[in-house]
């Protein structure tokens, strides 16, 4: 199982490799958005887990290019957010997100959710 | 079968449950001090002391009752966060279930009971109210007969409260659910994890073919979901996917009844009663259910009986074979098929009732721990113990002789092998001895290894000691190996001080005799100053034997394949007079004993190599075949022949004896 990690972040990105390749997952990690597209003309992910905030190309953006792309159309996509609120989810699915998960997250939560669209 | 028996019945899966139980305090108590969910561990913890406590209390077992109470209460206070787990109250809780496993076996066989005072006084310190201390004296003075006389008190027995909601709901995902690069099937496994869901595929809504639009969302699932979960944790799952999966939870519940009996609505889109829709697949209710494994208790007989008959339908179709052979049956012909088809499914029947008699080596294993931790109080060292590889099977036979020696080598490792701190400290190695026990398969042989980081053998003490045990004669060249396998040796002993934790030594010979016994080698390596490490092999299961079989003469032998080196043709050249009338082989540069006394034999050569890895060369007349056997017991039918292990029954219904190239390949040269 291929995973694409999208986070601006080293530590984020580091944490969750870590969790995922213990996990036996295949993990790719993009910088931001326009690393992701670049990384995604070679990596054929079967997830994508992307920030949401992020310098040159934001995740909202990232999610809106990837599902007019037809390799990444259905691709199931989960977004990272600080943020409780419903307001900030419900644009994440608007753009066309599967769904999110919420920062901070334990190991078992972020396998939890993956298995949620990746059973 | 009597009350009597039916009751002893009973008391017998009572303790069978009690192990379980106690092993998985082990367990939980062995890995709570690095586990992040402390609670759920101590819960764990709590439910099987429990589960003690309530058997006990059934058949009346008041001192079992009574340790598992204040232990329970003890926990209780953990539970409930008013005191937080160290690594003192779990080694006090350790002790408490070493206590109880005493207990238990108190009960089960009547052996003695140790000190107690130490295991209540530890717990009731804890307790801010403290039992009676007048209860530990009686505890102490306890023995069998005494049982009756005590009077049967009620212990109050509260039911953990395994609370379970049932929550009704529909969901009638949209597109964008879909779209967003989800779908249904998954929410529904993911919801499978939370509890038991029974699922209703409602497609009322799926229009005719004619109206049929491949990008609408027409199908519903009503879900009956029974969890322990809160309500709150179900509305997170399903907001997970905000309002794209069409959620509403229906507050009258459609009972599992309705479900069955009431047909749904008629469709309502008039282009259905064209009849495209089959009723039948639009009333599918399916169950998903949680995957446990579900597990039988069957006496051992039983299996043991099954084995028997197996292997004798296997020494059967042997027969079968070889009759067929001698009737010139066609090979591809109606019956040569059917009896090859009937061949497999024999085979697939006894892999699958030997894998009945396997047994996790995790059950021997874990009384291990208790005796770590006995040895390392006992001698005052400090032991990490490192278990690897318990879940690899074994039969269970073996697994049942596997204890006592597996005990031995342990308690020898910490008491001989490991040092004290301080010794340790100066030969800067860590203050904490490690101990392993491993398990593994390798090339069809089971594996265990006891190893330990300590001092290692001391060569040269063992070669003297074995000159003046006259095990050795003065003066004989050993390599390094051979001296430490002299450990084995029957009167062996390398500690001239008897000590109160491994005796004096005696039993590596009977360490080696049991193992041997079961079909398995020991050895031994070890280098000085860095550690030593036992290494057992044992046979997968004793019923079975994976062999080549030859004729020598008029008579059919088996050899075990495992020992098996080489075979090729004999080449005369290389057979050497040594004297009058011995003959060596002279096999890769190394002169090995044949079993022949003239040279003029020309035939096929087996180069066969024993445990001590010395190379016999065996000439036979013709090699048959390679195949699995059944073993039959001599012993047993006839009486025990020296050189062989055992014997098996061949296809044609005569017997043919198997070697043992261990210890009777002598008898042959």
């Amino acid at each position: 199982m291929n995973i694409m990690i999208v986070d601006d972040s080293r530590t984020i990105r580091n944490i969750l490799r870590n969790i995922l390749e213990k996990a036996g997952y295949n993990v790719c990690p993009a910088e931001d958005g326009l690393d992701a597209l670049e990384k995604l003309k070679l990596f054929d992910p079967n997830i994508i887990i992307t920030d949401l905030n992020m310098p040159r190309m934001d995740g909202l953006e990232l999610v809106k290019k990837l599902r007019s792309g037809p390799k990444t159309q259905y691709v199931p996509i989960l977004f990272l957010t600080t943020e409780g609120n419903s307001e900030v989810r419900n644009k994440g699915r608007e753009s066309g997100a599967t769904g999110w998960l919420l920062k901070p997250f334990t190991a078992d939560r972020l396998l939890e959710t993956i298995e949620r669209v990746l059973p | 079968m009597n009350d009597q028996e039916g009751l002893e019945e009973i008391r017998q899966v009572f303790f069978q449950e009690c192990e379980e139980h106690l092993s998985v305090l082990e367990d939980e108590l062995g890995s709570i001090g690095t586990s992040p969910d402390k609670l759920s561990k101590i819960n764990t913890i709590f439910r099987s002391v429990h589960s003690i406590k309530g058997g006990a209390a059934a058949f009346g077992m008041e001192n079992l009752v009574r340790l598992a109470h204040l232990f329970e209460e003890v926990l209780e206070k953990f539970r409930s966060g008013l005191l937080d787990i160290d690594q003192n109250s779990v080694e006090i809780f350790l002790k408490a279930t070493d206590f109880l496993s005493d207990i238990v076996s108190f009960y089960r066989f009547g052996t003695s009971l140790s000190d107690s005072n130490e295991t209540y006084a530890d717990l009731n310190h804890y307790l801010n109210d403290g039992i009676d201390p007048d209860q530990n004296l009686i505890l102490n003075s306890m023995v069998p007969e005494e049982i009756d006389e005590f009077k049967f008190q009620p212990v109050k027995i509260d039911i953990i409260d395994q609370k379970e909601n049932t929550f009704f709901f529909e969901i009638n995902p949209k597109y964008s659910f879909y779209s967003n690069g989800d779908d249904a099937i998954n929410f529904l496994v993911f919801l499978q994890k939370k509890g038991i869901i029974e699922v209703e595929l409602d497609a009322t809504e799926v229009p005719s073919l004619t109206y049929f639009e491949a990008d609408v969302c027409y199908l519903k699932w009503k879900i009956i979901l029974r969890t322990p979960e809160a309500r709150e944790n179900i509305e997170e799952i399903f907001e997970w996917s905000g309002g794209d999966l069409g959620c509403k939870f229906i507050e009258s519940p459609f009972s599992k009844d309705n479900l069955e009996l009431q047909p749904l609505p008629i469709p309502t889109h008039e282009s259905s009663n064209d009849g495209l829709v089959d009723p039948a697949l639009v009333n599918r209710v399916s169950q998903y259910e949680n995957k446990e494994h579900s597990t039988i208790r069957i006496d051992t007989c039983r299996v043991d009986k099954l084995v028997d008959l197996v292997s004798e339908l296997v020494i059967n179709q042997g027969a079968i074979r070889t009759q067929m052979q001698s009737s010139n049956v066609l090979p591809g012909s109606s019956l040569d098929i059917a009896v090859s088809e009937l061949n497999q499914l024999t085979q697939e029947l006894q892999e699958n009732v030997m894998a009945m008699r396997a047994h996790p080596i995790k059950a021997v294993f874990q009384r291990m721990n208790r005796i770590v931790r006995e040895a390392a109080r006992l001698s005052g060292k400090h032991v990490v113990f490192h278990i690897e590889g318990e879940e690899a099977e074994i039969d269970r036979s073996i697994l049942e002789k596997l204890s006592e020696p597996l005990m031995h080598l342990i308690r020898n490792a910490i008491d001989h092998g490991l040092e004290k701190p301080n010794i340790r400290k100066n030969s800067k190695k860590n203050n904490e001895g490690n101990l392993y026990l491993r398990a593994f398969i390798r090339s069809g042989r089971f594996i265990i290894e006891v190893e330990d980081d300590g001092s290692g053998l001391n060569c040269s003490k063992i070669y003297k000691k074995a000159i003046s045990k006259k095990i050795i004669m003065p003066g004989i060249h050993l390599e390094k190996e051979e001296i430490q396998n002299l450990i084995f040796s029957p009167g062996f002993s390398t500690l001239d001080v008897v000590s109160e934790l491994s005796g004096r030594g005696v039993g590596m010979d009977v360490v080696k005799k049991t193992i041997s016994e079961i079909g398995g080698n020991i050895s031994v390596f070890s280098e000085e100053g860095k550690g030593t490490k036992f290494s057992i092999s044992l046979p997968m299961t004793l019923s079975i034997i994976d062999g080549l079989i030859f004729k020598s003469g008029n008579q059919k032998f088996i050899v075990p394949t495992n020992y098996v080196v080489e075979a090729f043709l004999l080449e005369e050249k290389k057979i050497l007079k040594i004297s009058e009338n011995e003959l060596k082989y002279l096999y890769r540069n190394e002169l090995i004993p044949i079993n022949i006394k003239e040279k003029k034999y020309l035939s096929i050569c087996l180069v066969l190599q024993n445990e001590k890895k010395s190379n016999y060369a065996i000439v036979v007349d013709e090699l048959i075949d390679q195949s699995k056997f059944v073993i039959k017991s001599i012993e047993k039918n006839y009486k025990k022949l020296s050189g062989f292990l055992s014997s098996t029954i061949l296809g044609d219904g005569s017997v043919a004896l198997i070697i043992d190239v261990d210890s009777g390949i002598g008898s042959f040269l």
